[in-house]
């Protein structure tokens, strides 16, 4: 019989943003104007953005085999995390999706060379990516564009799954807590409006989009299989939030 | 050699000396044959797909890379060609005593994972070379955690608690990015496609069968390029 020790890991979620300050309310805008765009990318530049550009999104490049590389081979992030595939939109949902949209406003996170070396940093850069994303779609909602959608890379980090201690207590066979919501340990995430899915896992090819923006700089390939070092290949330093 | 993040490229299009370097690389990993094919000539079936549920395979269900789980033929047709130009069908041999009862349990999944290692090699090296998007496909089941081997099919068989896949149940596989499905299991016709080019017949191995007809068995790697 398979001997698993209980791990004494437990989830310690994630803080992102800001704290929390009132804002005014806007009416909601059916298209965004070329003022909130300029805005918006400016925006994303204070909070972290290398770069931003705004394209409109028949830039982006849609591709079933992107998603299809989040489960050949499976990635840590397959099944276990709520925002990637299975769960995911299609491609083929997501070229619906994008349809309904007008720009897409292109988010430069470039990784680090330091942070192909280590689960830890990896996770690190994770997550300065889900921040500037994250951040950028909402401040795109506070004025108004309630529609806009981001997406990030990486799976889901936000109750402290992927912490260095829950890798490790993981890697040595311990059981480690997963998700609440789906080993449904708790009626409900109480990161809402946080959690989104990474561009690649709903088929979103960030290598071509960036290429057709002439963005090939800010990309960082996938780490080969056979050098043995943790990656997650939906961080490819180039991510988009759809505008209406 | 290990390349940095910096000293890697990312091609949004085949060059052909890569193509054989690929085949050339393929060789020197371990396979006896290796040949480029070119995806348009590919064709997909999802009967292909079903003979691993009719009748039902071993491994029918049990693990990730493995039907109902694996994507169908008709999703593969929609989004393969149009993603990858060319595959590397690369070639390994096994004895054939190790593939027919009552050794097939124990060689069966030592040559599985041999082949996993030969895709994992080639996706590597694609990979290396630029092509973001390769993508491979192995023979048999994912046996790499273990399942599979001869301790683990005594346990079942005796009724013990073994080993599952722990994906399915919503855990991190720890050899994750190492494994991956059949061609088969996702519906490409790569068995017709072989017998067609006359590369390697595939032979039905039955415990009756003498090593003297059936001397070697193929274990085919697949890895697409693009």
């Amino acid at each position: 019989m398979t001997e698993h020790r209980h791990s004494s890991v437990t989830l310690t979620p994630r803080q992102f943003g800001p704290e929390r300050t009132d804002r005014r309310a806007v009416h909601i805008k059916a298209k965004a104007e070329q003022g909130d765009l300029d805005t918006l990318a400016a925006f994303a530049k204070g909070v972290g953005a290398t770069d931003a550009v705004l394209a409109p999104t028949s830039i982006l490049a849609v591709s079933e085999v992107m998603r299809l590389k989040c489960q050949i081979p499976a990635c840590w992030g397959y099944n276990a995390s709520p925002f990637c595939p299975p769960r995911t939109a299609t491609a083929a949902e997501m070229k619906s999706i994008v349809g309904d949209y007008t720009w897409a406003l292109l988010l430069a996170v470039p990784r680090p060379p330091a942070a192909t070396g280590s689960a830890a940093e990896l996770f690190e850069h994770s997550n300065k990516v889900k921040e500037v994303v994250g951040r950028t779609e909402v401040e795109a909602q506070y004025n108004g564009l309630l529609d806009t959608m981001g997406f990030p890379g990486g799976p889901c980090t936000l109750c402290g799954m992927f912490s260095e201690a829950w890798i490790g207590e993981m890697k040595r066979g311990a059981d480690v807590p997963y998700c609440p919501l789906i080993e449904r340990t708790a009626p409900l995430c109480l990161h809402f409006y946080h959690g989104r899915p990474a561009a690649q896992a709903v088929g979103l090819d960030m290598y071509a989009t960036a290429k057709n923006a002439g963005w090939e700089k800010y990309l960082t390939p996938p780490e080969p299989v056979t050098e043995g070092r943790i990656d997650w290949p939906c961080l490819p330093g180039v991510y988009p939030v759809l505008i209406k | 050699m290990q390349q940095t993040a910096e000293q890697r490229t990312i091609k949004f299009s085949v060059e052909p000396d890569d193509i054989d370097l690929l085949v050339d690389y393929s060789r020197q990993a371990g396979a006896e044959k290796a040949v480029a094919v070119r995806v348009l000539d590919l064709t997909f079936r999802e009967s292909k797909r079903r003979k691993c549920e009719v009748p039902a395979c071993a491994s029918y269900l049990t693990n990730l890379h493995c039907p109902p789980k694996t994507p169908d033929a008709h999703w593969m047709q929609s989004c393969l060609p149009e993603a990858f130009e060319y595959g590397i069908l690369a070639v390994m041999y096994s004895p054939e005593q190790d593939v027919v009862f009552p050794h097939q349990v124990r060689g069966g999944g030592e040559w599985s994972i041999k082949t996993d290692k030969l895709v994992e090699r080639i996706e590597s090296r694609a990979q290396a070379l630029g092509y973001y998007k390769a993508m491979g496909f192995t023979c048999g089941p994912c046996a790499l955690c273990g399942m599979w081997t001869e301790p683990w099919i005594m346990k079942v068989l005796a009724g013990e608690d073994a080993r599952k896949c722990a994906v399915l149940d919503g855990k991190i596989c720890l050899l994750h990015r190492r494994s991956r499905p059949a061609a088969e299991a996702c519906g490409i016709n790569l068995i017709d496609f072989i017998r067609e080019v006359g590369l390697a017949p595939k032979h039905l191995i039955f415990p009756e069968v003498s090593a003297d007809a059936v001397p070697r068995c193929p274990w085919y790697a697949f890895v697409l390029v693009g």
